[in-house]
């Protein structure tokens, strides 16, 4: 029983190569966030601020709706849950 | 009231019924379709990858006037992806290139260049009396700008941004209920956090594809047929050819559209952030410098932080490569007891990896100024540049 992170291509390099990261269900999205970090901790820089907080520049989306910062302490992830994170980008 | 003269008669003429006829036909478009298309007048911003397919489809689609904003001149590195651009057009101005080919594939059709730059003093002029503005810049202080102006005029924003194999396509449009670009991105990646396509590649085709949406929505909009990309991020990856819809909506606390939106706040980013003010000081030394070192057999270790393909193209003798993407996961490969200096095509990733390497603790770290173009301009013309 898991949830799924999908991580863009950017970030990729920092979780060594994985497209996806399984995480165990029943998880808060902060809870799931903290999992993620301690299993890859090269992302922690590039995903969250100083503060721990997710940067304004990455768009968070459960099961492809998008979720504000004020939603996250009171998302709870069950299984099969899909978390992907979406960067801004500006090439053109 | 618009600002741009509507001299045009939307009436189609008997060459332009047969011109548009294939999608004149179309019930969605017909004849009063096309005489929208005709009366709207289109600002695309950025002619680049992707201004080039979005101003050549509603060019050819019938759109009645174009404007196009662009400062930059055609380089021979954009011809890969810039398909309104061939080698006669080098160091021309994009916006006038642009222009003479799109009137020679369509003479009905009007355009208006403005070759600038823009900028929060501009962007209100700019865009006032466009009925859609198209986001086709390959900057985030420009997307912010538009963004905020767009927001503040009423008028939909065809967005899409591209990088390696990625690309995000979406219209923002408060007016008609949907979320704004700030809303989904409140703020851009700190410096060092988001690399450019210079510096990070793009595939050619795929400013292709994401534009050839772009001039999809901007048609559908204008003929308000269909359901338009508003409320959702379009999201496409070239390699696994695979899209995929986001559910987007309004951040009530938005500051460019949310119900507290200073109506006075100036447009975009804010200034305050100077680019390099935080970052660690870092050595540069000069291709000359090092010519000299290797010559003295006193050079330091070279590290190259361009990718493989890059590589391959042209390096320096001697040096080792390590992707600056891959640095922290394998700096301690490299050597600690030895000077380190970092490489790359120009001498932006090199600063950024010296800057990596001093703060993961090498003491020894400089960068080489100009990177490998210089020392294939100035010491190696052997070397292929690119
Ligand atoms: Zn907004």
């Amino acid at each position: 029983m898991s949830i799924v992170i999908e991580l863009p291509t950017t970030l990729r390099p920092f979780a060594s190569g994985e497209a996806q990261v399984a995480l165990n269900d029943h998880a808060s999205f902060n809870e799931a966030l903290g999992s993620l970090i301690a299993r890859h901790p090269r992302l922690k820089s590039r995903l969250v601020t100083g503060s721990g907080t997710v940067y304004d520049f990455v768009s968070v989306f459960v099961n492809d709706r998008r979720v504000g910062p004020d939603e996250f302490p009171e998302i709870t992830l069950d299984d099969g849950d899909v978390v992907t994170l979406v960067p801004a980008m500006a090439g053109g | 009231m618009n600002k741009i003269a509507r001299d045009i008669s939307p009436a189609l003429t008997a060459e332009e019924t047969r011109r548009y006829g294939r999608q004149l036909v179309l019930d969605q478009i017909g004849p009063d379709g096309q005489e929208k298309l005709k009366s709207a007048h289109v600002l695309v911003i950025g002619s680049g990858g992707l201004g080039s397919p979005v101003l050549l489809y509603l060019a050819a689609a019938g759109i009645g006037h174009l404007g196009i904003v662009d400062f930059d001149i055609v380089d021979i590195t954009n011809l890969h992806r810039q398909v309104l651009f061939g080698d006669a057009d080098l160091d021309c101005s994009k916006a006038r290139s642009a222009a003479a080919r799109l009137q020679a594939q369509n003479p009905h059709l009007a355009v208006t260049t403005h070759e600038t730059r823009i900028d929060a003093g501009n962007a209100g002029e700019l865009i006032a009396g466009y009925d859609v503005v198209v986001d086709a810049t390959d900057n985030f202080a420009a997307r912010y700008v538009i963004n905020d102006a767009c927001v503040r005029a009423g008028i939909p924003n065809v967005s899409a941004s591209i990088l390696r194999f990625d690309a995000q396509i979406a219209v923002f449009d408060p007016a008609r209920g949907g979320p704004c670009y700030r809303c989904v991105f409140p703020a851009p990646p700190p410096a060092g956090l988001a690399p450019s396509c210079a510096e990070a590649g793009v595939v050619g085709v795929l400013p292709g594809i994401a534009g050839t949406l772009q001039a999809n929505e901007v048609i559908k909009l204008i003929c308000e047929i269909g359901t338009p990309l508003i409320g959702r991020l379009l999201s496409f990856d070239a390699l696994e050819t695979r899209f995929r819809n986001f559910e987007i909506a309004r951040n009530p606390g938005c500051i460019a559209c949310g119900a507290k939106a200073d109506p006075n706040r100036p447009l975009g980013l804010a200034e305050a952030e100077p680019a390099c003010a935080f970052e660690t000081p870092v050595a540069e030394i000069s291709v000359e410098k090092l010519a000299a070192a290797i010559a003295e057999g006193t050079q330091p270790f070279l590290l190259d932080v361009r990718g493989a393909a890059e590589r391959e193209i042209a390096r320096i003798a001697g040096s080792q490569g390590i992707a600056l993407d891959m640095l922290e996961a394998e700096a301690d490969s490299l050597p600690r007891d030895q000077p380190i200096l970092c490489i790359c095509h120009k001498g932006a990733r090199s600063l950024k990896a010296a800057r990596a390497l001093t703060e993961l603790g090498f003491t020894q770290v400089a960068s080489l100024t100009g990177g490998v173009d210089a020392w294939a301009e100035r010491i190696d013309p052997s070397l292929k540049r690119y």
